[in-house]
């Protein structure tokens, strides 16, 4: 099977007047059609900005995307016009971004911001663009659909607007659905009720996911593949199972480590992870994570391990593994 | 209640509204942000504050350091009602109960050397001559973990870890008896947050400190509390020690938060039946009559929402030794279990 996305040795930099920042370093990923993929990783780790690269939604300048290809579905999105790159964009492949509080234009009523999309990328009328809208608040969980339509997005509550900008998002059918840190801003109960909305929508459509999050809870809960990023790379990918009953890469065990669970024993002490992740201004020449790995060794500051397979399934940019 | 000299703080019956005005001197109601709210703490103990935004959880610690105008409701600090000191008096208690705050970002002043961001609280209280200031800075930032070197840096120059061992070095200035901590390592990535967490608890047994801990994310609370309490829409609707809290909840709220908590484990996340509350918090503008909690309860729907629920209050009460929960039917989880 052919996979829905394909990106290839993907390089994001910011030209900034403090020197060139490496935010994302020769990423390589693929989404199969209708399946989940966990993107994790903390501030900086260059997750979002690996998204927005996927869409070409970033200025250049500053940014400039380097990469051998963005493949979707044989199309190279990297060589792709202005007005190709509108058709794909909440068409083909949609995004939710994390703050509902500012990525709703407060000015239009919700109706007119779903109608707009399946507007312009279903070709239908008003009429059947307005129906459109109901049906999809409707869908999202939003009591008396036909009437909230109507109404701007200030008159919403937090978990409320994240539904509306799924109801956007899924509005036209995508077989991508890239959701950049969905949850963040809600409260846990808000979040269980988003991200169950999420699961039965994508699989009712059958649309592909890339969860972005820092949450390795959520993305226990939500996922079937997972890619763990440090400092613009992938350090490890991985089925979730996988990974988190034996993540391989350093990092992603320290990280595992270094979170207090609701089910930990009494009186247990964190494992936290020391010092600080690499200035992305100055790169060290080895692994990124050299500095901070409990395990490192010589061979870890000189070079830069390559992501290679320690067990079928599972890859790893570690000399060490395991 | 009784108001000990073992207790450190005692909250009796707090509550804060803020006024909603509608016109010059006109007021159209109040949004009732802490609604009665009793708790005491003992020296050396760390009490969690657990609720979602908007339950008031910020505004109880904020107005136990009298930074807030309280509405109603008395708080004894060291066995001294708080709310009966002139405001001279309040600022000299402030010595003993600090503040760690959220983020570490804009709680720094940018123009001022971490030098100068810990000798303020020092200078406040004429902590002696600029020598003696200039150790007592070096050893507090050694007792975070810092280097007295960096004294002379601004802040921009340090990650938020850092920052946030800058505030808490600050707080701890006046060797305080009290701390309390809003929401302390929300802002940080979860490597860095697991050192702030390990600093905070290794301070505390050194200095004997008691937390009051504010935050959103309950592992982070079970962690580091010895007890904790949960609230929602202004009132606490369950306290108890931190194991009972997550071993046996009594309270219908603190159950469905707790399921909502995803753990990172995808073998346990498959086998969780998670409870997912339907709708969003009521405002505290108006908050339902009864419990606060019946608009939304599981455990009421399941019992074909009871008339009590809708208009009695539930008070907090002790439903097992040293377990209090604000639930008619806080025995119904009990039941079940067996």
């Amino acid at each position: 099977m052919p996979h829905l996305l394909e990106v290839a040795n993907l390089t994001t930099e910011f030209h900034t007047r403090a020197g060139i920042v490496k935010a994302v370093n020769g990423v390589n990923l693929f989404i199969d059609p209708g399946e989940t993929l966990g993107i994790v990783g903390e501030s900086g780790s260059g997750k979002s900005v690996t998204a927005l690269s996927i869409l070409r939604l970033l200025p250049t300048p500053p940014a400039s995307i380097t990469g051998n290809q963005i493949l979707y579905q044989n199309q190279d999105i990297l060589k792709l016009n202005e007005k190709q790159l509108r058709a794909l964009r909440g068409g083909k492949i949609s995004m939710i971004f994390q703050d509902p509080m500012t990525s709703l234009n407060p000015v239009y009523t919700v109706g007119f911001q779903i109608a707009e999309s399946v507007r312009l990328h279903m070709n239908l009328g008003r009429k059947e663009a307005i129906d459109r809208a109901i049906d999809m608040l409707d869908k999202v969980g939003i009591p008396s659909a036909a009437k909230r339509i109507n109404s701007y997005p200030h008159e919403f509550s937090g978990g409320m607007r994240q539904r509306v900008m799924i109801a956007i998002a899924l509005s036209c059918n995508p077989e991508l659905l890239i959701a950049d840190e969905p949850t963040t801003a809600l409260d846990v109960t808000i979040q269980a009720q988003i991200l169950e909305l999420m699961k039965g929508l994508t699989h009712e459509f059958h649309t592909a996911v890339m969860l972005i999050t820092h949450d390795m809870g959520v993305v226990a809960g939500s996922t079937q593949r997972v890619v763990v990023m440090y400092a613009g790379s992938i350090v490890e990918s991985a089925t979730t199972t996988q990974l988190f009953a034996m993540p391989a890469h350093q990092y992603t065990k320290a990280l595992l480590r270094s979170i207090p669970r609701l089910d930990d024993e009494d009186g247990k002490r964190l494992e936290p992870i020391t010092g600080q992740p690499p200035d992305l201004l100055h790169l060290p020449k080895g692994c990124p994570f050299a500095a901070r790995c409990p395990k490192a060794q010589q061979q870890c500051k000189e070079s830069v391990p390559a992501l290679t397979e320690v067990q079928p399934g599972q890859f790893a940019a570690c000399f060490y593994p395991f | 209640m009784n108001n000990t000299s073992e207790n450190l703080l005692e909250v009796q019956d707090l509550k804060v509204y803020f006024p909603i005005a509608s016109g010059i001197g006109t007021q159209r109601g109040a949004i009732k942000a802490v609604d009665g709210v009793n708790f005491s703490m003992k020296k050396g103990e760390t009490l969690g504050l657990v609720g979602e935004s908007g339950c008031g959880k910020s505004t109880t610690g904020r107005a136990i350091l009298q930074l807030l105008p309280v509405t109603s409701g008395k708080i004894f600090f060291q066995g001294e009602n708080l709310n009966s000191l002139s405001l001279n008096q309040i600022r000299q208690r402030r010595a003993n109960m600090q503040m760690i705050f959220q983020d570490p970002f804009s709680s720094l002043d940018p123009r001022y050397t971490i030098s100068q961001v810990i000798a303020e609280p020092l200078k406040n209280f004429r902590f002696g001559s600029q020598k003696a200031m200039q150790n007592r800075i070096s050893e507090l930032l050694e007792l975070v973990g810092m280097n007295p070197a960096y004294a002379n840096r601004f802040p921009h120059e340090f990650s938020g870890g850092q920052r946030q061992r800058i505030g808490i070095a600050r707080s701890l200035a006046l060797n305080p008896s009290l701390v309390i901590a809003d929401e302390p390592v929300s802002a940080l990535d979860v490597s860095v947050q697991a050192q702030v967490l390990n600093l905070m608890e290794d301070l505390q047994k050194k200095l004997s400190l008691t937390f009051l801990f504010i935050a959103h994310n309950l592992s982070v609370v079970r962690h580091i509390s010895s007890r904790v309490a949960v609230m929602y829409l202004g009132r606490i609707v369950e306290m108890t020690d931190s194991k009972s809290l997550y071993a046996m909840p009594l309270h219908p709220y603190t159950e469905a938060l707790l399921s909502a908590i995803p753990i990172p484990d995808p073998v346990l996340e498959l086998k969780r039946e998670r409870i997912v509350l339907k709708g969003d918090l009521p405002s505290p503008a108006n908050p339902p009559a009864g419990c606060h909690f019946h608009t939304r309860c599981p455990r009421a729907a399941a019992m074909g929402n009871p008339e009590i629920c809708r208009t009695e209050a539930p008070q907090l009460l002790e439903k097992s030794s040293n377990h209090l929960a604000a639930c008619h039917f806080a025995d119904y989880a009990a039941k079940k279990e067996g």
